[in-house]
């Protein structure tokens, strides 16, 4: 695989525009926790559109076609969070069941050819389901508490990574493209926080981040080709963003996650030596 | 005189059994097995708009029957994750969910009726491609039938285009034609 031409880079820049510009339309409301998470959802839709040539259907026959329906259920779910009169248990119950929706949209249907034991399918979906979960909320907490262009510009970085060894190493330049959407839409919310140095990213951004870059790390790791390994330490490097204090050494085991999973998933990709077996005929020749 | 009779009978109706073909039915019908090693299936796409580019499927089984009017039915299974464009990297690309997506979706697969019209053939089927089926005529050339290399062997080729957006692979339609050609060299061995 090489990296995306210079067409991608169009299909992949129109979710930074398209963010940006609805970033822009909501400046009224920019003090909400909402905006960000339709921002990235709206520019993630745009990307998809453009790389896919045509919208998918309601109940679409592939599963990674679903990640479009992720990223709009995941606004609406960020709108829906950033309601403040919303009880806190729901503010739990709510990303976790969002969290099982995916995966069961992502891996249930096709699940039984991968996995014939029933429970071990089900303890996986469970366990993903968990994972995504639990990750999901660090990262609300983090962006909570720290404020401004640190966390989205992190989370940048982070989709540019995922999509750096999904298009190379994970054998679905499409998928690579959706993280690079994810990147791209993160862009005007990165210079919003530059802007607005007291506000922090939001439940929606959250949202949508959380459910898109994990809706691309489990398509790239059950039909694609990216290492599990690999995938886990990815869904892990966000919970590196943790720690505030030394922000120097977030940032260290942040990129030293990341950098990690890249190698483990180039690693994976090289090429085995093949031994076909067959005797060289001109061995004695040479 | 009455066990002669008896006799005469059961051993008629046991040479009788002995030389007929217990897959051939009383129309003639006859059933044959896809032979793997002697059957492809090839595809071609334009690439950027300046050539053409092909590739095969390496695992074709199933099987069709023909019966003496050229009718019958017809089965294919192509394993998806046998495609083979002379490049391993391409391979895996092809395999995965940008195009084939060949863990979510393993066999494509062709089932359908055969019919003979004239000196050519016709195959009328259901083709599911990536979890997408849609009815489609192939026509087809009955190359020959012979008794050869263990058993009655019989051969049919055909060609059929379809769209690749419409069975879900739009992805990149600025480098890659949507429209795929599928070339099937088909040969089947008496079972």
């Amino acid at each position: 695989m090489t990296l995306p031409p210079i067409e991608h880079f169009y299909d992949i820049a129109a979710a930074g525009v398209v963010s940006g510009l609805v970033l822009f339309a909501t400046w009224r409301w920019r003090r909400q926790d909402w905006p960000g998470g339709i921002a990235i959802g709206a520019g993630f839709a745009a990307t998809f559109r453009l790389a896919l040539d045509k919208w998918p259907k309601l109940i679409p026959a592939d599963a990674t076609r679903f990640a479009l329906h992720c990223a709009v259920g995941g606004a609406l779910l960020g709108v829906l969070l950033s309601v403040r009169r919303v009880p806190a248990i729901l503010r739990w119950l709510l990303p976790l069941g969002a969290s099982a929706v995916v995966v069961w949209l992502l891996l249930g249907k096709w699940a039984p050819n991968k996995w014939p034991d029933d429970h071990e399918r089900m303890t996986l979906l469970c366990g993903l389901a968990v994972a995504m979960f639990v990750v999901w909320k660090i990262l609300d907490g983090a962006a909570r508490r720290r404020p401004g262009v640190s966390i989205p510009l992190f989370l940048m970085i982070y989709a540019g990574a995922v999509s750096l060894a999904v298009s190379d190493w994970g054998a679905s330049a499409l998928l690579g493209q959706f993280a690079a959407a994810l990147a791209a839409a993160l862009g005007p919310c990165v210079l919003f926080g530059l802007i607005m140095k007291d506000k922090s990213l939001g439940a929606g951004a959250v949202a949508v981040t959380t459910i898109l870059s994990s809706t691309v790390l489990i398509c790239a790791v059950y039909y694609g080709e990216l290492a599990p390994w690999s995938a886990l330490l990815f869904a892990l490097a966000p919970v590196a963003l943790v720690w505030r204090r030394p922000r120097w050494a977030s940032a260290a085991l942040f990129t030293m996650v990341l950098g990690t999973a890249m190698l483990l998933a180039w690693n994976a990709a090289q090429p085995e030596e093949e031994d076909d077996g067959i005797e060289d005929p001109y061995e004695d020749i040479r | 005189m009455r066990i002669g009779f008896s006799f005469l009978i059961v051993a008629t109706l046991g040479v009788l059994t002995y030389f007929s073909d217990p897959t051939e039915s009383a129309e003639g019908e006859t059933t044959f097995a896809v032979d793997s090693v002697h059957s492809f299936v090839i595809f071609k796409i334009s690439h950027v708009h300046v050539s053409t580019f092909y590739g095969r499927f390496n695992k074709v089984s199933g099987g069709f029957t023909v019966d003496d009017a050229g009718s019958g039915a017809i089965d294919l299974v192509v394993d998806a994750a046998s495609i083979d464009s002379a490049n391993k990297k391409r391979d895996d690309h092809l395999r995965g969910p940008d195009f084939l997506s060949a863990k979510q979706f393993p066999k494509v697969t062709f089932k359908g009726k055969l019919a003979k019209n004239g000196d050519r053939y016709e195959a009328k089927g259901t083709f599911t491609l990536r979890g997408v089926s849609k009815q489609i005529t192939v026509p087809l050339k009955r190359i020959g039938t012979k008794d050869v290399m263990g058993g009655l062997r019989t051969g049919f080729e055909g060609e059929f285009t379809i769209s690749r957006k419409a069975y879900g692979m739009s992805w990149r339609p600025e480098a890659l034609g949507d429209e795929i050609t599928l070339l099937l060299g088909i040969e089947g061995l008496h079972k």
